[in-house]
């Protein structure tokens, strides 16, 4: 009975095979035999994500870097004090 | 009386301390004087239109540099970034939005006729009695 449980979606339910060889002890203890079908379990599912995989390659042509930055109008009117000052303090840069 | 006797006065102690807090604040005072001024080197190539004020608030080449140039124009973009990163920070903007602004003023009122500036079609003019070409976005 309990191997006609043991079928592919089986793995929770099949507890008593599980128990009689205790959680951990050797090849038949309940986790390993958990493992082993998840194993089994995930094998398809890593296949289905390999194609996923993202391809890129470099651009033929020259990268431009672009002056159309973000600029939020609104932040630049209350900047007007903190730029005069800083551009006060350091002549030496500006 | 087995107090031994001090070195010196109070008062004169008072003095000494109030002498070298003078001369420590003078050497402030004339190193922050000192740097209130353009590297000559980086005033010449101002004036001479080989590097000019660019939109986004750095210098940038209005002809190919030369080494020289090259390093100068790089030390101050690098100074001028740690300032509007800073800045950005205490003013909760982005560091392209602190700058962009300065560089808004820098082509407004820092530069002077015969200096270079690039106008928002990325093409370099040069500065003369009429209003600089900015961006619309500045305020």
């Amino acid at each position: 009975m309990i191997h006609l449980l043991n079928g592919p979606f089986s793995m929770w339910t099949a507890k008593g095979e599980h128990m009689r060889g205790g959680l951990t002890k050797g090849r038949n203890g309940a986790i390993h035999s958990i493992m082993k079908k998840g194993v089994i379990f995930l094998l398809p599912l890593t296949g289905l994500l390999l194609p996923g995989c993202v391809q890129v390659t470099a651009p033929d042509k020259p990268i431009v870097i672009n002056l159309n930055i973000a600029i939020r109008q609104e932040v630049l009117l209350r900047l007007d004090e903190a730029s005069k000052k800083v551009t006060e303090a350091n002549p030496e840069i500006f | 009386m087995a107090d031994k006797k001090p070195m010196m006065s109070d008062k004169m102690q008072d003095r000494l301390e109030m002498l070298v807090a003078a001369l420590l604040l003078g050497a402030t005072v004339t190193t922050a004087a000192y740097a209130q001024q353009r590297d000559p080197a980086y005033q010449a190539a101002r004036s001479e239109g080989l590097i000019g004020e660019l939109p986004t608030g750095y210098v940038g080449y209005v002809t190919a540099p030369s080494a020289a140039i090259d390093a100068l124009v790089k030390d101050i973009n690098i100074k001028r970034k740690q300032v509007y990163t800073e800045q950005a920070l205490t003013n909760g903007v982005t560091v392209e939005e602190f700058a962009f602004r300065n560089g808004c003023r820098l082509i407004k009122e820092k530069t002077v006729a015969g200096e270079k500036y690039q106008a928002p079609d990325r093409t370099w003019k040069t500065r003369d009695a009429s209003p600089p070409v900015v961006d619309a976005r500045c305020p």
